[in-house]
């Protein structure tokens, strides 16, 4: 599945706008969504759910317009979509609420249905709590049920927002393979802020700041941002000065030694290859630059 | 078939409310006692009987419905339920019928099984027509003050904290469903508007009502006037589902 979003905007009443000419094409595979809280992001997988509609430009998937209500509906049927707020119904059990899930998808066979809640309660790890009631659950088991009902159906354009989010390392590294094994066949999106996660399973990456794409291309590239800008400096005792911005601080017996992003090497520092994080710091740098 | 797996769905998930029950089932006990045991009751064996039963539990039931469904336009939002229902084709009215419908099968469960079982009684004693009679009352006199009930409730939720919402439904329950002079203020009761079926009962049940009729919007007792207060009470069932609606949809976009 193929998006293509040309301008897109999204004003709210008496708000800056959310979304302000956003322009990007969505490859199949993953594609990581970065940015800072108030970015954009969840309106705009809002808009591409169908949940909302843009004030200004176009969404097309496969080439059609989400404009149209018909296309709309048509995409609404292969979307999976896990919100960063949800909690699935407390009286009902997994296997109940995907049976829900499956038939708000349009499944009419129930058979169907409950196979395809079975197989994802199992993929998710959650088969010996299948018939206890989601209430009953802690954070984490809530969030894999989400997960679960993203995939009813067996979207091809799977939408997640913070999808790791209360998940203990060992269930984010399983969901993380989860992703990475349906990023192969259809177009995933994911919204995070854990850049790890971007960085293990997305080759591509968008970043949203303020309403307006940042920076849309490989993962590799945004990385590249940060290349020759990042230094580690040698334990110190008194914090940086203003223009090094530190994304980590390891704490030694000498004092504290800072990962920073600056384009003036401090002195005492060794270069340092960038990651991620250092890019998505020093993309955020450049806009603060006029 | 999509309709009926949504509210089947919303039906296990009104069923599963324990504090609903808590309050329901007693009072549905406590209205069958009473319609057992009152003077009032009209004592004929028949379908004068089971009208009577159908008012009080309506009356009684409806506390509990009152007190119970605050959350019912609003429990989507506060769980986040309602991003993830939009984002599927099925269309936002059809969900809200599920909804409805889902609701509504519990609530009235209660009543359908004690007139039923009045009924059944009833026949065995030599009334043949009191198996029917029982779901005619339940569908005229019980189903709309039940549904009133909730919305009601819905409505109150929406609009106020549901701890509030909950007092004030109750509050407005009690408005509806009695009439005191020591609250000078008109009440449907003796009216087309009155929820708890006093049109209905005497126009086609031939039963005596828990009010008399009164005021220029009275009740006149006849067939046709049973059909315009079930008629009202239909319309003030579905103008509370669309403001509860709207009042949610509204606190959402905030």
């Amino acid at each position: 599945m193929f998006i293509s979003i040309d301008h897109l905007g999204k004003d709210f009443r008496k708000k800056p706008a959310a979304l302000d000419g956003v322009t990007l094409d969505v490859p199949q595979g993953m594609t990581g969504l970065l940015g800072s809280n108030g970015a954009g992001k969840t309106t705009l997988m809002r808009i591409l759910c169908g949940i909302i509609r843009p004030s200004r430009g176009r969404v097309l998937i496969d080439g059609h317009d989400l404009a149209d209500a018909s296309t709309r509906r048509a995409v609404k049927k292969t979307i999976g979509y896990l919100p960063q707020d949800v909690e699935p119904y407390p009286n009902l059990t997994p296997l109940e609420f995907l049976d829900y899930v499956g038939v708000l998808k349009g499944i009419d066979n129930a058979a169907v249905r409950k196979q395809q809640a079975r197989e994802l309660i199992a993929r998710v790890g959650l088969t010996d709590a299948q018939d206890r009631r989601i209430g009953g659950f802690s954070g984490g088991m809530r969030r894999r049920v989400g997960i679960a009902q993203a995939l009813m159906g067996d979207p091809k354009l799977l939408i997640v927002d913070e999808p790791t989010a209360g998940l203990d390392p060992e269930e984010r590294m399983r969901f993380r393979a989860l992703l990475a094994s349906l990023g192969r066949d259809r177009t995933v999106i994911l919204s995070t802020h854990i850049l790890d996660d971007v960085a293990q399973t997305c080759p591509y990456v968008f970043v949203l700041r303020d309403g307006r794409a940042r920076y849309d291309g490989p993962t590799e590239g945004l990385i590249d941002a940060a290349r020759g800008r990042t230094w580690l400096t040698a334990a110190r005792t008194v914090p940086p000065p203003e223009h090094e911005t530190v994304v980590n601080a390891t704490t030694t017996g000498d004092g504290t030694q800072y990962r920073v992003i600056t384009d003036t090497p401090p002195a005492d520092a060794t270069p340092a290859d960038p990651n991620l994080e250092d890019g998505y710091m020093a993309l955020a740098l450049l806009k603060e630059t006029p | 078939m999509t309709l009926i797996g949504l509210a089947r769905t919303h039906s296990r998930v009104a069923r599963r409310q324990k504090a609903l029950w808590f309050t329901a089932i007693p009072l549905t006990a406590f209205a069958t006692l009473l319609a057992a045991i009152s003077p009032a009751r009209p004592g004929t064996g028949g379908i004068e009987d089971l009208a009577f039963s159908g008012q009080i539990i309506a009356i009684l039931t409806g506390i509990a419905y009152a007190a119970a469904f605050t959350d019912f336009f609003t429990a989507s939002a506060e769980l986040g339920m309602h991003e993830l229902e939009a984002s599927t084709p099925i269309p936002g009215g059809l969900l809200r019928t599920a909804r409805v419908l889902g609701a509504f099968s519990v609530v009235i469960a209660p009543a359908v099984a004690v007139l039923l079982a009045m009924g059944l009684v009833q026949t065995i004693s030599g009334h043949p027509w009191s198996l029917p009679g029982a779901l005619a009352v339940t569908a005229t006199v019980v189903a709309p003050a039940a549904l009133i009930a909730m919305a009601l409730s819905g409505v109150a939720g929406a609009l106020l904290p549901a701890a509030l919402g909950r007092i004030v439904a109750v509050l407005l329950w009690f408005f509806l469903i009695f009439s005191s002079s020591l609250l000078p203020l008109p009440t449907p009761n003796g009216t087309l508007f009155s929820v708890i079926g006093d049109a209905i009962v005497t126009g086609w049940f031939g039963a005596d009502p828990m009010y008399p009729a009164s005021g220029p919007l009275a009740f006149d007792g006849t067939p046709l006037g049973a059909a315009v207060s079930l008629v009202l009470q239909l319309v003030i069932v579905f103008a509370l589902l669309l403001a509860g609606s709207w009042l949610a949809e509204r606190t959402r976009k905030r």
